[in-house]
């Protein structure tokens, strides 16, 4: 009897705790008339896109479920082709994808209320970036630059090197960090993505074009009309080649390159123990990282890939387009929202954003995002990535895939070209 | 029954006794008063001089004090090496050997039967003694860390014997508590120290010690934090429970004054127990809510494609969202990924962050001859 009464508040307070767990899991039950967005943000952005669409769903009580994937293209071609888990709006990286998606009739017109708001929030050219075969398709919702090389200040200031100011200036520091005592790599960098590795490399391969060859040639290339074959374009493979691949230029080696999530790359950076010096990868490569101080006094701070001589780079950008697949009301009322001031707001408060919208005030980001845009504003030229230009067939798909094998050396430089070159003149002529 | 049979003379006279000791006063105040009371009458004991010489004798007084003291100290040492080096090479049974050696157990019952009895210089003793046992046994813990060369690439690397002496719960009170009641009645009954070794090894007080002195060496201050919560865990439930053992047994101050204030040294005990309840339940509340997610996970693996098999899930929640790292198998091509992540979601109704890595089952069969 007496032992039964002494254990009561032990079981009692074990039981309670059980109780109140249960009651505190499953805070999300799932409607039909959910919302469903498919995109490429994970983690910690997707925590902030997700975040972003709150106010949306306080001010109309349509609830929104988002998914993001590493595998985002080819999933979301199979859940295009599977009947039933087409979602209802998607966030594309890639210009190209959204023209094909636009070719093959999936994709829902904007209508006159996300139109106006468009028109009210964008710089003229970046709407107009989202007009597809003469109709307002998509709603530009993210800039980045790509162009940005992160280093640590206490590393830097410790060896004595100094910011280059050229790209030859860039190979004369990356040749001192092989040879100085330290030791590390003058880069970290990897390109594992699941069935979209390859694309940080894409990104190193277009900076350099645009700043060896200039914007005219770059927006051929990207066009189709210069292949990979061209001297020029194979010459910005052989510098990436000889500046960032070669032996004792990348921490961990080409085993790294090919086995580290891209979103990991900055590990060695940031190590007690560096094991590389620079890390080229776009603004949001900051959502990936630790929280750090950003500039001269911080954790890490950045510049922006120099150009062939000592002014301003042209500079590489990237974007996010939404697009809807779905006619419903609810919808074109999300992307009415997507397209005016309020969307995105929250994310540019929380730093590691850069918005699409000219409506967002510079004053309303933090550092450095600010300094990105003021960055943007002031560069003789900006280039969108190329390989998301390009049909998702040859840019999302072959030239991924492609410069992956180029990278680990299972496919020469000329048998890569020629294998990009018939695939894009297939694609044009069909 | 069993304390009424250690004592079949008690009478109305003693029960008289027990009342005007406090019971019916504090069955007026408090419900834990009024319970302890309740029982006291329905018990009806009054402690033997032998069971009050027997507390007595936990911690010698006088010149005897300081001999108790080296053993004291000598056995802390030998059983936290013990410990230290059973943890480090991952034997549960050399981890038990230690618990049988150390002598930490007394001087913490002696504290609780210097609550109960409201011997201050006893508690103040006590208390010291415990004291010096727990620098010893932590400073053991770092010394044959360090000497053993003993280092780990992750937390994930630690010996399964370290690892889970770093995320105590309320089964761990549980164990605490009940292993308090019956050191607190062993203590007094001559009889029964036979007894005493199996509480010792339920209540594991130099194992957790040694655990901190470890995980300080290894640089891993938070899972030391937490083995030092299981120490302090076992540390406020014994000394509670054996002081209300110890209270249904009949022991009283000696004198009117002290009688009163055993209501506020047990309050205090029982404060203790509480503050310690806290994160044992939070922690408690993650192994459920890691639990179910792993039940989750296993059933919308199930869901995505039921010729999968898990190799290996790991699954934990941390700020409100899972986690899930997976790596399956299967005969067919690899269904979207996106679509068991969502699964998952609608499972568990949390967000999930999936990461998942799958191996195709092939199959060869050759004969070469």
């Amino acid at each position: 009897m007496t032992g039964r009464f002494r254990s009561a508040p032990v079981v009692a307070l074990v039981v309670g705790s059980a109780m109140s767990l249960a009651g505190c899991l499953n805070d999300s039950e799932i409607d039909e008339d959910d919302i469903v967005v498919f995109g490429p943000y994970r983690t910690v952005e997707a925590d902030r896109f997700v975040e972003s669409l709150e106010v949306f769903t306080d001010t109309t009580g349509i609830d929104v479920r988002y998914t993001g994937s590493s595998n985002f293209v080819s999933d979301l071609a199979e859940r295009i082709e599977n009947n039933g888990a087409t979602p209802d709006v998607v966030v594309v990286p890639q210009p190209g994808l959204v023209q094909s998606m636009v070719d093959g009739g999936e994709v829902v017109p904007l209508d006159a209320a996300a139109r106006d708001a468009l028109r009210a929030n964008y710089e003229p050219d970046i709407a107009d970036a989202a007009i597809f075969d003469g109709q307002d398709s998509a709603v530009p919702y993210r800039r980045s630059l790509k162009s940005i090389v992160w280093f640590r200040p206490d590393v830097f200031e410790a060896e004595g090197w100094e910011v280059p100011r050229t790209l030859d200036e860039l190979e004369s520091l990356a040749e001192a960090i092989v040879a100085s005592d330290r030791d590390i790599a003058p880069w970290c960098f990897s390109l594992q993505a699941g069935d979209q590795s390859g694309w940080a490399a894409t990104d190193w391969v277009e900076d350099i074009v645009v700043r060896r060859s200039g914007v005219d040639v770059y927006e051929d290339w990207a066009a189709g009309r210069i292949g990979f074959a061209d001297s020029r374009i194979e010459a910005a493979f052989t510098e990436f080649q000889e500046l960032v691949l070669a032996p004792g230029r990348v921490a961990g080696r080409l085993t790294a390159v090919v086995a580290t999530p891209v979103e990991l790359a900055w590990e060695p950076l940031l190590a007690t123990e560096p094991g590389c010096a620079m890390y080229k990868q776009a603004d949001f490569a900051l959502n990936w990282m630790p929280s750090l101080d950003v500039g001269p006094d911080g954790g890490i701070d950045w510049f922006a890939l120099p150009d062939v001589d000592e002014s301003e780079p042209p500079l590489l950008i990237g974007g996010d387009l939404i697009v809807a697949l779905d006619d419903r009301p609810d919808v074109a009322e999300l992307m009415e929202f997507l397209a005016g001031v309020a969307a995105g707001e929250s994310w540019v408060e929380e730093g590691g954003f850069i918005s699409a919208k000219s409506s967002i005030a510079v004053g309303a980001y933090p550092d450095p995002e600010r300094q990105f845009i003021e960055t943007l504003a002031d560069a003789p030229a900006q280039v969108f990535d190329a390989s998301d230009q390009m049909p998702p067939e040859i840019g999302s798909d072959l030239l991924w895939d492609e410069i992956t094998g180029w990278v680990t050396g299972s496919s020469s430089y000329d048998d890569f070209a020629e294998t990009m070159d018939t695939a894009r003149d297939a694609h044009d002529a069909g | 029954m069993e304390q009424e049979g250690a004592n079949p003379s008690v009478d109305d006279s003693d029960r008289d006794d027990i009342d005007r000791h406090g019971g019916r006063d504090e069955a007026s105040m408090t419900p834990l008063g009024s319970s302890t009371a309740w029982i006291r009458r329905v018990v009806k004991v009054t402690p033997t001089d032998d069971e009050e010489a027997a507390l007595d004798e936990l911690i010698p007084r006088g010149d005897d004090f300081l001999p108790y003291l080296r053993r004291f100290s000598m056995l802390t040492v030998l059983s936290a090496s013990i410990a230290a080096f059973g943890l480090l090479s991952d034997s549960a049974a050399v981890v038990i050997g230690a618990m049988l050696v150390a002598p930490l157990m007394t001087p913490i019952t002696a504290a609780a039967a210097a609550t109960v009895r409201a011997q201050n210089d006893v508690l103040v003793r006590s208390i010291l003694v415990i004291f010096l046992g727990v620098v010893l046994a932590i400073g053991v813990g770092v010394v044959t860390c360090a000497i053993a060369g003993f280092d780990i690439a992750s937390e994930a690397d630690l010996p399964d014997q370290v690892a889970q002496r770093t995320f105590p719960g309320l089964l761990d009170l549980g164990v605490a508590i009940t292993a308090g009641a019956a050191a607190g009645y062993i203590s007094t009954r001559r009889s029964t120290t036979s007894a005493l070794p199996g509480v010792g090894i339920a209540v594991a007080l130099v194992p957790p010690l040694a655990t901190v002195g470890i995980l300080i060496q290894l640089k891993l201050n938070s899972a030391a934090q937490n083995a030092f919560l299981l120490f302090l865990t076992n540390l406020a439930a014994i000394v509670f429970a054996a002081s209300v053992m110890l209270l249904l047994s009949g022991f009283r101050p000696q004198e009117e004054r002290a009688r009163r204030s055993v209501r506020l040294r047990l309050s205090v005990t029982l404060l203790a127990v509480a503050v310690v309840a806290i994160p044992l339940t939070l922690h408690t509340q993650a192994t459920v809510r890691d639990s179910n997610l792993r039940r989750a996970v296993t059933q919308a693996v199930v869901e995505w494609d039921a010729s999968v098999r898990v190799i290996e899930l790991t699954a934990d929640v941390v700020d409100g969202t899972a986690h899930v790292e997976l790596i399956a198998s299967g005969p067919n091509e690899v269904r979207p990924a996106w679509r068991l992540a969502d699964l998952v979601r609608s499972t568990f109704g949390r967000p999930v962050d999936l990461e998942l890595r799958y191996e195709r089952d092939e199959f060869y069969a050759v004969s070469s001859r």
